[in-house]
């Protein structure tokens, strides 16, 4: 550095020297004194230039520049607060929707499951054409474990709800049942003790052991180390701790402890109860189609062993995290898609702000070019300050992200697959640094052509106006369309959603929603079929015990509440010929009490319902759905048939007595099929759910009702204790997370459309102050100046909103998978977007305009 | 200066000014404008120092150490800096006087072909 400064400290004294000889020189030559020193400069060249290029020399040039740009940037940011502050917020919005949705998306479609075996992880599934249940039988499962040579830890495991009681207030918490190998599978490691091991599911071993959860270590021991080997009551049975699980680990669906399953002798060979989930690793160095393939040629071999079990059965097998994160990946696409769209508006947007304001420096530019500024450097001094907002923006963008992922997160964790663990990581600062730049250099590009070709003699003449060239006035305007178009894109895809939940809002469940209240009682029990009679006779005190609350005008029981789904059969109806395996009917099976239909406000169409009578030592009766009666006794009265329940156990057969009306079984969204309601005391069920109908705000009853269900049954945990209406909006809660998303992009894009166009309009009027002025002066009428402002601007528009719609009716397609009850090319949604964008449009095009309308022409042509 | 005698006048190859202020150099120190003048006189005016280069360049070869930098006093006795050639300056125009050579006889062959080797 030292030398540098010694070698720079008299160049201008040499390079006046030299001027100074060459002058002399000339003089020498016979000019006059001036002529020679004109002509000795003239020759030498840009003072300042040649000092500039010899200290480029000494000098790491562009890191010095950099800061040079930098820092002049900042100071001209500085100096125009207004438009430094709607650049910056305009990209904040674009940036910020983009860093939200991108954060989901990292964390839920890119970054790999937090397993070590993650990349060979497989779901193996058992598909069946015309059933949606994936999972397998236990034969089945035990078949392939034994039989496969690519895959290694095969391990099933079920989803279970486990009681813990002893200390404190009777918990439920979400466990699962998992074989001795699972642990394994996953590659996890325990943060305290041991897993389970494969031993411990063998028949014979001891196990009743638990691995506890971080979470449940924490809130039900209290962190205590020494808990590993004491015993804790589960499901009213005595398990042994032997491990804790790190912190965060709760696969698979939130489970808070595992314990090893060990089926009941007969369940080994159970080939129709599809219930276990299983997962497996890909052996070292096998390619995953050989897994397919060894999968395919073992489900054919599973059926020639049992002929006519399960004569369509395919085993196919999928990467664990493709299959988890399946359900919500088409969404999260098509919303990066959309921001994508808006980060483009607001992009545009800010490269008029930008052009706009060019022109008004083109002063400034001639001026650094004279004194010698190369046009690289002038355009590179505008790019540094674009890219300079944009980082600006970006960091507000990120600020703006983190709180709305923190909103987005917190709402869905529960309904969407993987949401706990989204935040905020290096991925996604990194994509937001890279999305700035981008961004910077995207919307600079334009000014900082057009800065390149000012011309400085025009530009520095007195008076000059502050005007762009036509090629600047060109690519300014044309810019309006295609934000329109994307606007029109993202507007038709939000009504679309939009629309849609509405209407799956306005879709009958079957019952009547107002005043209800549920709760989940999950009954401890090893072994249900010796207690059958245990398990109704507890149910009974309860609902007794709950009908004495005071306010309850009614209390139901249910196995599996409306609209969250619950267990289904094949069946049989006899007297009727028995279809092949492959064709059974299946049906929806739940079980009920009397005044379960009169709870919930589920008409009976014929017969009677179920009464006290229907008990367990009554001749079996059923109830079946409107569904069911139309499809099998079409215009015939079903009453009196009967129908053999053939998956649960040893096959079932009862007496249809009546048909109530359909409910909504698997959501609102889902088609009702046929259904079949048992009295609970002749199928009883550990899980469980009352429903109680009050007068007012049922929730205040919540203490009473425990209080009874606690008086039966001081052990008896309670869960899930919520209103229906709650039940409902839950059910819904994916897509209104779609929905809110991208009516809240869409509106945002609509506004910056709309900006955009006011702010292209406005800038033109106050370029052609001086020409409206002659228009008027010789003889317009206001109205004429007002068309001939408003055609300039909305034309491009128009054409946009056209492009726009021609585009979403091919994009639409693509989401139609979300929609309910809307097509994806509905008129209705796309005429009314259009005429929104028109209004739009007219409106922010025509503020502007009517200021063109109040020019005086004298102050007009005096101006300047 | 007239446009003729401009179009007459060839501007410098890039690189070349290096190899000229360097064999300038060989007569001994010289300041900026002498080495200018040097140069034009002694390609009778033919080769056109872009002043605007010059300073960059000399600034380069110190960089590189291939001149020295001294203070001195000009004709006119007027204080100066002036530049001189260095051993390595001295190798180095050794160097590229004869990568130049190859160059220019490179070139004119391709440029008349005829009157060069025997066909």
């Amino acid at each position: 550095m030292k030398r540098r400064e010694r070698m720079l400290q008299n160049l201008d004294q040499e390079i006046r020297d030299h001027i100074e000889m060459a002058t002399q020189d000339n003089i020498d030559r016979g000019m006059s004194p001036e002529e020679a020193r004109h002509a000795a400069l003239r020759k030498f060249g840009n003072v300042t230039r040649v000092k500039e290029d010899s200290r480029e020399v000494w000098s790491v040039v562009w890191f010095e520049q950099l800061v040079q740009d930098i820092c002049f940037g900042l100071r001209i940011l500085r100096k125009s607060p207004g438009f430094t502050i709607v650049a910056v917020l305009t990209l904040a919005l674009g940036i910020g929707a983009t860093i939200s949705i991108f954060s989901v998306v990292s964390a839920v479609l890119l970054r790999p499951l937090p397993f070590p075996n993650n990349d060979r992880l497989l779901r193996l599934e058992e598909t069946h054409p015309g059933s949606s249940n994936a999972n397998f039988t236990y034969a089945n499962y035990l078949d392939l474990e034994r039989e496969s040579k690519s895959l290694a830890n095969i391990s099933a495991f079920r989803d279970w709800s486990f009681n813990l009681t002893g200390e404190g207030e009777p918990k439920q918490v979400p466990g699962t049942w998992v074989s001795g190998n699972f642990f394994f599978a996953l590659g996890v490691q325990p943060f305290l003790g041991r897993t389970i091991r494969t031993e411990d599911d063998q028949p014979g071993a001891d196990s009743h052991v638990v691995v506890v959860s971080y979470s449940l270590w924490q809130s039900r021991f209290g962190s205590d180390r020494s808990i590993l080997g004491t015993a804790t009551q589960i499901n009213a049975e005595n398990y042994r701790v032997i491990g804790v699980m790190p912190e965060g680990f709760d696969f698979p669906d939130k489970s808070k402890l595992w314990c090893p399953l060990v089926p009941a002798g007969e369940f080994r060979n159970n080939r129709r109860a599809h219930l276990l989930t299983v997962i497996a690793d890909l052996r070292p160095g096998e390619p995953a189609a050989n897994a397919q393939g060894e999968m395919t040629a073992l489900a054919a071999w599973m059926e020639r062993q049992n002929p006519g079990i399960d004569p369509d059965l395919f085993i196919s097998s999928v990467f664990l995290k493709k299959n988890l994160v399946a359900p919500v990946q088409p969404a999260l696409l098509i919303l990066i898609f959309a921001v994508a769209l808006l980060l483009f508006i607001a992009c545009a947007n800010l490269t008029n702000l930008l052009l706009a304001r060019s022109a008004a420096r083109q002063k400034e530019f001639a001026i650094r070019k004279a004194i010698g500024a190369s046009r690289a450097r002038l355009a590179r001094q505008l790019l540094t300050e674009s890219v300079l907002l944009a980082l600006l923006g970006a960091m507000l963008g990120l600020a703006i992200a983190s709180r709305s992922l923190r909103f987005i997160v917190a709402l869905n964790t529960q309904t969407m697959p993987r949401f706990a663990e989204v935040s905020m990581d290096w991925r996604v600062v990194g994509f937001a640094l890279l999305i700035s730049l981008l961004t910077g250099l995207l919307v600079g590009l334009l000014p900082a052509i057009g800065s390149v070709k000012t011309n400085v003699n025009t530009s520095l003449k007195e008076g000059a106006l502050a005007s762009t060239g036509t090629t600047l006035h060109g690519s300014n305007r044309a810019l309006v369309m295609p934000q329109f178009a994307l606007a029109v894109v993202l507007l038709v895809g939000a009504g679309l959603l939009a629309n849609s939940f509405v209407r799956l809002q306005r879709v009958d469940p079957g019952f009547d929603q107002n005043g209800l209240l549920t709760i989940g009682l999950f009954l401890s029990s090893s072994d249900s079929d010796k207690e059958e009679t245990k398990i109704s006779i507890l149910l009974h005190q309860m609902l007794e015990s709950i009908r004495n609350v005071k306010g309850l005008r009614s209390a139901g029981l249910v196995n599996a509440l409306p609209i969250t789904g619950g267990p289904s059969t094949d069946f049989a109806i006899v007297g009727q010929a028995v279809p092949p395996t492959n064709d059974e009917p299946s049906a929806d099976i739940r079980t009920a009490d009397s005044a379960y239909f009169q709870t919930m406000g589920i008409p009976l169409l014929a017969g009677r319902e179920f009464t006290e009578a229907d008990n367990a030592t009554a001749p079996r009766v059923m109830l079946i759905n409107e569904t069911m009666a139309r499809q099998f006794w079409p215009n015939k009265n079903p009453v009196g048939h009967r129908v053999i329940m053939k998956d649960w156990g040893p096959p079932l057969t009862g007496e249809i007595v009546g048909v109530v009306g359909d409910v909504r079984t698997n959501g609102l969204d889902a088609a009702v099929g046929p259904m079949i309601y048992w009295p609970y005391p002749q199928f009883p069920q550990l899980f469980n759910t009352i429903v109680v109908r009050s007068d007012g705000d049922p929730l205040r009853l919540v203490p009473a009702l425990k209080a009874a269900i606690w008086a039966v049954d001081k052990n008896q945990s309670i869960s899930n204790v919520e209103t229906i209406d709650h039940v409902l909006s839950e059910s819904l809660a994916r897509q209104r997370l779609y929905m809110v998303l991208l009516c809240v992009f869409s509106c945002t894009a609509l506004l910056l459309a709309a900006i955009g166009i006011y702010g292209i309009v406005s800038y033109s009027v106050s370029q052609r102050t001086h020409e409206l002025g002659i228009r008027l002066a010789v003889g317009a009428e206001p109205i004429d100046v007002l068309m001939l402002i408003m055609k300039q601007g909305t034309r491009l528009a128009f054409m946009g909103i056209a492009a726009g719609v021609a585009a979403a009716v091919l994009l639409t397609r693509l989401m139609s998978h979300l929609l309910f009850g809307v097509s994806a090319t509905d008129p209705l949604t796309f005429a009314a977007v259009a005429i929104l964008l028109t209004l739009v449009t007219l409106l922010a095009s025509y503020i502007p305009a009517r200021r063109a309308t109040r020019v005086d022409p004298a102050i007009a042509l005096r101006y300047e | 200066m007239s446009t003729k005698e401009q179009k007459e006048r060839i501007e410098l190859l890039q690189g070349t000014l290096d190899l000229l202020i360097l064999r300038t150099l060989v007569l001994g120190p010289a300041h900026g404008h002498a080495i200018a003048q040097a140069i034009e006189f002694k390609s009778d005016d033919v080769l056109q120092v872009e002043q605007g280069s010059l300073y960059p360049a000399l600034h380069r070869l110190i960089k590189r150490k291939w001149i020295s930098v001294e203070g001195g006093v000009s004709e006119n006795n007027r204080k100066a800096k002036f530049y001189r050639l260095t051993a390595l300056g001295r190798k180095q125009l050794v160097l590229e006087t004869s990568k130049w050579e190859k160059l220019a006889r490179a070139i004119g062959r391709i440029l008349r072909p005829t009157e060069e080797g025997p066909s």
